[in-house]
């Protein structure tokens, strides 16, 4: 027996198949019951159907049918004359029945008929819509995506109410079978990069999907080393924002975060709240941004290169007093740096793992220990720990630029430490030449800065007034460079 | 074939590479006229290079079918990255004092070269941008720092034959702008026009610095160095530890276009080729063995030859073609 046969006329054959199939899965349950002088079962999945509709919509009017000559009578009269789901698709095969049982459906299967009816039924316990964990929005909704990708399509459709929203459901994962929908505006995407998402989504066979991560690496782009390419939000009104300027989006059930590609360097800097601001207003904070993310990653590296190597730079009051703070310290600046921002990754990470309740107590420790005892025995001296505070709290600005942030501010650190403001330029270099050259689908990671597109700037360099916002109409197309490097 | 670099990006990766030649400029001029004349050759250098441009006839689609003119300008960009070293070799340890000994300095400049020749001349084009950016800035507070002893007085507007010509000689970027054009048309002769106008109002500027607020001490060797040490635009004591990053990138730039543009080169004429970055960059530290007059001589007699004489002789074959066909 195998899943790919076709499902027999008996039903008792059907039934000894499905259990042989099943390994007489604890979940799996079988209802026998007489439809229209028929005898049918009912197979549905534990804890996936809702039972009240089921209940009302499927069982009560499949008993109150009147009786039908043979199988394909019961099924052609259920078709055409009950409206028992909206949903109603038919399984042939063994796998296409267990497709729709383990998606939620509740399948008649009807002796002599060859064939199964499926009454999308679902009823799984969800949760519902709530704020989003990660953006957080001032003036703008406080709906975030959820798990379930039925919901976020619905979500979406209530902001984008055209027929130019397109989504396209597909499985992905040869165990876990896990819905993955592509959504885009047909008028604003590129279809060169439609065509290559689904090509790369349909050659992706994980065996399972349970996290972004999964899909991830079949969307990003080879070599992409320390940027991500593939965008994500948890936010339906940025999720459609990104649909505007023609991205692609795909939505993984199971999975609060939608992906969209292409991804810019400069989405990180951007929320969606700079379009309810004032344009000044979300200009001054977008160029804070970029400042904070340059602290980030340069603050402790600069003080450290500059205070050992390149003293000469500092004013005569900031050196004797940067002189008197490390005179008595046991470490050097690099070891000293290197400490205190491995210990602030341990505690964050400590903090995110931990139940909520002890990682609030964690991080109370943690800044007890540094912050004070760390001081007072002087292990950790006090300015090297406010550069490390001053870019650890830069850093949370740019949320998307953590991971990258986290390692290159400690690569930086030592460049800076063993070989002063020439190891930071070398290194710099590096890193920028890696930005340049990271293309997502054939998209530059870093328009439109470089390469240059004046249009874009005006949402990067600045934020214009929404009015001349609406005129533009901006798409990500125009950065396509294409090909391979 | 996918075009390498955008006009912008040709504009600004030749006036980062002007830019490093001005900061390695080895004498100071003793007036500014001279830079005009020095401009003049060099457009005249360059027409035959902006005709073909112009004409939508890349370099690359020339170097498939005559391999010996690729190879002619790799060996022109391997002679011309060995010159660089070179210059960093002279420059460096008597001018500046970077934090690592010069050893450690050589290796990790040459490390990072590896890496970015590697990643592409494309990446280089893209990065290129941000840099100039970093160094105009620096440029800047450079003027800052060094205007405050600016003594207008001194500005002399004469003609300096051998400082102009050192100019032109030290032109090496310029005969890449056909190589690296591709089929961008008239955008890549604008941008080879606008790369010569700012390389020239750059080292003017300069110029008129290293007079006015440098006076008799910018007259040694690599005035650039001495006004960056006299140029004290914040508080601290000294601030020229700052262009020690400008000067790194720039130098990375430098050799990057060179090592980038030969294996760009050579993998246009053969696909399969691997390693072209790391082979040219090899080919370059090989070079310095020799004695640097001899590497200066070769680079500077090789210069007309690959900006000018070759695009020259590219058009002369077409034309003839042309006129045998008709």
């Amino acid at each position: 027996m195998k899943e790919t046969d076709h499902l027999p006329p008996a039903l008792e054959d059907v039934l000894a198949g499905v259990r042989q199939l099943a390994h007489n899965s604890a979940d799996l349950t079988i209802g026998r019951v007489t439809v229209g002088d028929i005898p049918c079962a009912l197979l549905t999945c534990e804890g996936m159907v809702s039972q009240t509709a089921a209940a009302e919509l499927l069982i009560a009017p499949l008993t109150a049918m009147p009786s039908c000559p043979d199988a394909a009578a019961l099924f052609t009269s259920i078709r055409t004359r009950h409206m028992m789901a909206l949903d109603r698709p038919t399984a042939y095969t063994y796998a296409d029945l267990f497709g729709l049982v383990h998606a939620g459906f509740a399948v008649l299967c009807a002796e002599g008929a060859g064939e199964a009816l499926g009454f999308g039924l679902q009823g799984y316990e969800r949760r519902g819509v709530t704020e989003p964990m990660g953006e957080a929005s001032l003036l703008g909704g406080h709906e975030g995506l959820t798990e379930s990708v039925r919901t976020n399509m619905a979500m979406l459709r209530r902001r984008m109410k055209t027929p130019r929203l397109t989504y396209e459901l597909r499985r992905m994962g040869t165990l876990s079978r896990t819905d993955v929908c592509l959504c885009w505006l047909t008028d604003r995407a590129d279809p060169a990069l439609v065509r290559r998402v689904r090509e790369q989504i349909a050659a992706a066979q994980p065996e399972t999907v349970l996290t972004p991560g999964y899909v991830m690496p079949f969307l990003e782009a080879h070599g992409g080393g320390l940027f991500d390419t593939v965008g994500y939000t948890e936010r339906p009104d940025v999720l459609a924002a990104r649909l505007l300027e023609g991205r692609i989006a795909v939505l993984i059930d199971g999975m609060p975060q939608a992906l969209t590609v292409p991804r810019l360097f400069v989405e990180s800097f951007q929320s969606i709240d700079d379009h309810s601001f004032k344009p000044w207003y979300a200009t001054f904070l977008r160029w804070m941004k970029y400042a904070a993310f340059l602290i980030a990653l340069l603050l402790p590296a600069l003080y450290v290169a500059v205070s050992m190597h390149h003293p000469e730079l500092l004013e005569r009051t900031l050196l004797l007093l940067l002189t008197a703070a490390e005179a008595d310290e046991p470490l050097s600046l690099p070891l000293e740096g290197l400490g205190v921002l491995v210990m602030y990754e341990i505690v964050r990470e400590a903090g995110l793992r931990l139940p909520k309740v002890v990682g609030g107590a964690v991080s109370i420790v943690a800044g007890i220990i540094i912050g004070d005892a760390a001081v007072a025995s002087g292990l950790v001296s006090t300015p090297m720990l406010t550069m490390t505070a001053i870019a650890v709290t830069a850093g949370f600005i740019v949320p998307d630029l953590a991971p990258a942030i986290a390692v290159l501010r400690i690569a930086f650190l030592l460049a800076g430490g063993l070989w002063g403001l020439t190891g930071i330029a070398l290194l710099g270099l590096a890193v920028l030449f890696r930005l340049c050259a990271t293309e997502g689908m054939g998209y530059p990671l870093t328009a439109p800065v470089t390469p240059f597109h004046l249009r874009g700037m005006r949402d990067v360099a600045t934020r214009v007034g929404f009015l001349r916002m609406q005129h533009g109409g901006f798409n990500v197309r125009e950065y396509r460079e294409g090909g391979a490097r | 074939m996918r075009q390498i670099l955008r006009p912008g990006q040709l504009f600004a990766l030749l006036t980062v590479a002007g830019v490093w030649q001005i900061v390695c400029l080895p004498e100071q001029a003793r007036g500014v006229m001279g830079y005009a004349g020095a401009l003049a050759i060099q457009v005249l250098l360059l027409i035959p290079a902006m005709l073909l441009i112009g004409q939508g006839r890349p370099f690359e689609d020339v170097i498939e079918r005559k391999k010996p003119i690729g190879w002619t300008m790799i060996g022109y960009c391997i002679l011309w990255g060995a010159r660089t070293l070179t210059q960093l070799r002279t420059a460096v340890p008597t001018r500046m004092q970077t934090v690592p000994g010069r050893g450690t300095t050589a290796v990790l400049l040459l490390v990072t070269v590896l890496y970015t020749a590697t990643i592409g001349i494309r990446a280089a084009g893209r990065s290129a941008p941000p840099v100039l950016a970093v160094a105009l800035v620096s440029a800047i507070v450079l003027t800052v720092g060094a205007w405050r002893r600016a003594d207008l007085d001194a500005l002399t507007l004469r003609v300096d034959v051998p400082a102009a010509a050192a100019y032109v000689a030290g032109t090496g970027e310029a005969a890449l702008l056909w190589p690296l054009a591709g089929r961008t048309g008239r955008g890549a002769v604008r941008a080879g026009m606008a790369y010569l106008a700012v390389r020239c109002l750059l080292c003017v500027g300069m110029t008129v610095l290293c007079l006015t607020a440098g006076g008799r001490l910018t007259q040694g060797a690599y005035p650039f160095f001495t006004l960056a040490a006299l140029s004290q635009p914040l508080q601290g004591q000294r601030a020229d530890a700052l262009f020690i990053l400008v000067f790194m990138m720039l130098a990375v730039m430098q050799l990057t276009l060179f090592a980038g543009t030969a294996a760009h080169l050579a993998r246009v004429m053969h696909p399969r080729l691997r390693g072209t970055a790391a082979a040219a960059l090899a080919g370059m530290l090989l070079l310095t063995l020799l004695p640097a007059d001899v590497i200066e001589t070769a680079a500077t007699s090789l210069l007309p030859a690959a900006a000018g004489l070759l695009p020259a002789a590219t058009l002369a074959a077409a034309a003839s073609r042309r006129r045998a066909v008709a």
